[in-house]
Order: structure tokens, then C-alpha cells, then sequence
């Protein structure tokens, strides 16, 4: 029967007119679509040009998600660091002493919104041993030029929306790779270089050792809490001086909200949540 | 594209296969040659390389095969096929090759395909597995059963093996 199946199927052949109307058709369908006979040679460079074409697409989707291009400080005495993209969103957070670290530990703050951010922290159970007392928050914002007024003000509604006393500050961007040479939060490190213009005789190294509260209490008491000034230069405009006690009890007067005041944006402090 | 010459050797080199598979597939000789023209073109446009003959000609009975059931899978087709093409060829044919043929024109597409690949090409059930697809276990369970409709229709034995 294999046989058979054979014989059977041996006596269909294609009819000669069809293989010919088949090799015309063909030949007609060559001319109407003469498409180019590739050299190998050009196809390698297609091949590596379409490989360069991904990798610079890639190194552009890398530096759009991946880089990060601001900076949110988020200090108490927990130091806590938001490196964000530029979509303002969370690439990376990092703690800058102890209780920082444990404060961030179980919290998913990557790719969140940086105010949502804030606002993981500051609520998270953690950081409101710290809050509940007399602890004063600072947000310190560093960004580049095109992120710099939206994060400002952005950060600035955070610091008044939340319900503790804290205010924001700004930094020079510059600042930011200053204050990780020392291990420093961005916030820490901003306080800190306002302390030593305020106070020749402390050094980097006693400030380093200085809790964030700390640092305020001494600035307060140098009368250093309205200061505006680019980082580096010694300009120091002292506006409505606050008469501040040993004690930081006029925390709160501190966290007054100063929109109106005149100062430079770089260094404008912001309001708090009363 | 493929050369002229390349085509032209394939055509006349693959062209009583091509047939084969679209006829027992399509049972009408105008659609055998719309899907024939079709193989063809694409044989032409495909432009990697093969690693031999066999490869080449492995390429070609998937390419009809898989043409052969995508034509079928149109509703108009579908609903318009006449069974011509043995009508067609009885003045040519021998009565009891005709029997055959009409038998294994009956049976489901996947079982002709098993029986002509393994009978007529002299594939293994691994080498047919590879062809279409499908597991080996699943082509020696197709020319099984294949076999037993084959002996009903024709009778007798010699679908043992």
C-alpha cells in the first residue's frame, strides 16, 4: 500500500504551463519591486548603525529615568536624602546616620513622586518619635536650573501642608557632592556651612558630630535665622532678627511663613504647618 | 531577493512538490496555483541562506503547508471549494491511483500531511515533527490513526508500518 500512496502521488506533476507562467510571474514581480541586492558589507553597517542608534536611546532613556539631577534633604536628626530624575520622581533615597537608616527601612519611596515622598517620611512611624516633640524639619532643595523653580515652590507647599514645625531651604546644586565627600546630608551640610560663617571658631568636624537640632539652636542664637546668602560669600541680610531663647522654644515663630520677604529665592525660607 | 537563476532552478526543482502538497490540500487546481505562484514568491524573497538541499526543501514543504491551510482559513475559499481537481486529472489517471488519492484527500489536514511527508517523502516521524511544528509522539499518534482511516476506506493491509 506504500506502494500505492507512492504511485498515486507520482502521477501529480505540475503542468509545465504552470511552472512557466510561474518563473514569468516571478520575473515580473522582480521588476515591479527591484529591491536591492544587499552587500554584505552594508548590511553589517545597518546592523552596527541600528546598535548605535539603540545604544545612544538607551544612554538617553538611562539619563532621562536613571539620573539623578535634584536633590531633596529631609533632616530632623534623622538625615534622609531623595536623589530625584528628572520627572521629580525618587531614583534613589539614602540615610546619612542611623536613625535615618531606620526610618527607611520598609518604605518604597522609589520612583515616587517627590512630594508623595515627603510625605512617606515625615508620616512613616519612625520619624514621628522625632517629630513629636521639639524637633524642627528641614527641607533643603537642590536642583538644576530647569527644576529649580518647580521643586522650590514644590517643597515649599510641602513644608507648609505639613503638620510640624519645619520650613524649607535651598542650595547651590553644586553643594550636593560637597556634603557626600563628608557623608553629609544635603540639608546637614547646608546647615552647617551657615554655622561656621555665623561662628569662625567651630570646624566642619564639630558641626559633622552636631545633631540637626543642634545646629539650629546655635544659628538661632547667632541670630542667623533670616540669612540670605549664596554659598560661599559672607553677604548676611538679617530681616526681622527673631529673638530666639536658649531653649529653640520659639520654634514654631521660626516656621513663620516669610513669602513676603525679599530675599533672594536661592535661599528664601519657606513656611510651616500651623 | 534570490537571483533569477536561483528561482528558476527551485521552480523547476520543487515544482511536482509543490503541487503535490497543494493539490491533496486544496483539491482545485485554480487555488493550487495561486498558492503555487505565492510559495514561489516568497522562496524569492526570502533571502537567508540555506544550509543545503535539504534544508531548502524541509523550508519549502512548510512554506506550502502553512499557505496551503492560511488559504483554506479564508471564509470564500473555505465555502467554494469544489473537488475539481480529480475530475480534472481522471483522464489521466489510473482508477485505483485514484482511489488512493481520493482516500487520503479525505482525511484531516494534519493526518494528510503525516502520511504524505512520511509515505511519499520518506520523512521520519522526527523529521515531520520538525517540519510542522508539532511533537514526534504527536506525528506517530497522526500516521497511526491516518493508517487505520486509510485501511477502512481501501481495505486490505499494508498500513502496518
Amino acid at each position: 500500500m506504500t506502494n500505492k500512496i507512492q504511485d498515486a502521488f507520482d502521477n501529480i506533476k505540475a503542468d509545465p504551463r504552470l511552472t512557466e507562467s510561474t518563473k514569468r510571474y516571478l520575473s515580473e514581480k522582480r521588476r515591479e519591486n527591484p529591491r536591492p541586492q544587499h552587500h554584505p558589507v552594508m548590511r553589517l553597517a545597518v546592523s552596527a548603525a541600528c546598535a548605535v542608534f539603540f545604544m545612544i536611546m538607551g544612554a538617553f532613556g538611562y539619563s532621562w529615568v536613571l539620573e539623578p539631577v535634584s536633590y531633596v534633604s529631609i533632616d530632623v536628626n534623622p538625615s534622609i536624602e531623595l536623589a530625584l530624575n528628572r520627572s521629580n520622581r525618587v531614583i534613589s533615597a539614602a540615610a546619612y546616620n542611623i536613625e535615618g537608616e531606620e526610618i527607611l527601612e520598609g518604605l518604597s519611596l522609589r520612583w515616587k513622586k517627590y512630594s508623595e515622598a515627603i510625605h512617606t517620611v515625615i508620616e512613616s512611624e519612625g520619624m514621628s518619635v522625632y517629630l513629636s516633640g521639639e524637633g524642627e524639619l528641614v527641607l533643603t532643595v537642590a536642583a538644576d536650573e530647569n527644576h529649580r523653580e518647580e521643586l522650590e515652590e514644590g517643597v515649599s507647599r510641602c513644608a507648609g501642608h505639613i503638620g510640624h514645625d519645619c520650613h524649607n531651604e535651598n542650595a547651590d546644586l553644586g553643594t550636593v557632592s560637597q556634603a557626600h565627600e563628608l557623608g553629609l546630608s544635603l540639608g546637614k551640610y547646608n546647615a552647617c556651612l551657615k554655622l561656621l560663617r555665623y561662628d569662625s571658631s567651630i570646624t566642619m568636624e564639630d558641626c559633622k558630630n552636631m545633631s540637626m537640632a543642634e545646629i539650629l539652636i546655635r544659628l538661632r542664637k547667632l541670630g542667623a535665622d533670616d540669612v540670605t546668602d549664596d554659598a560661599g560669600t559672607d553677604d548676611v541680610i538679617k530681616e526681622n532678627p527673631i529673638k530666639t531663647g536658649t531653649d529653640g522654644s520659639d520654634q514654631n515663630e521660626n516656621c513663620r511663613n516669610r513669602g513676603e520677604d525679599n530675599t533672594p529665592l536661592r535661599q528664601r525660607k519657606g513656611h510651616h504647618g500651623h | 531577493m534570490r537571483s533569477e537563476d536561483d528561482v528558476n532552478q527551485a521552480v523547476e526543482r520543487y515544482a511536482d512538490m509543490v503541487q503535490r502538497v497543494c493539490l491533496y490540500h486544496l483539491k482545485n487546481q485554480t487555488d493550487t496555483e495561486d498558492v503555487f505562484q505565492n510559495v514561489f514568491l516568497k522562496y524569492m524573497l526570502h533571502e537567508e541562506c540555506f544550509l543545503d538541499q535539504e534544508h531548502e526543501k524541509a523550508w519549502l514543504l512548510r512554506v506550502t503547508i502553512n499557505a496551503c491551510r492560511d488559504y483554506l482559513r479564508n471564509f470564500f475559499r473555505r465555502n467554494t471549494v469544489s473537488l475539481d481537481v480529480l475530475k480534472e486529472a481522471e483522464a489521466e489517471e489510473r482508477k485505483d491511483y485514484r482511489e488512493v488519492l481520493e482516500a487520503v484527500m479525505s482525511l484531516p489536514a494534519k493526518y494528510k500531511d503525516a502520511i504524505y511527508l512520511h509515505y511519499y517523502e520518506g520523512y521520519s516521524a522526527a523529521e515531520i515533527g520538525r517540519i510542522l511544528g508539532k511533537k514526534e509522539n504527536t506525528i506517530y499518534s497522526q500516521l497511526s490513526r491516518a493508517r487505520g482511516m486509510l485501511r477502512d476506506k481501501l481495505g486490505g493491509d499494508g498500513f502496518d508500518e
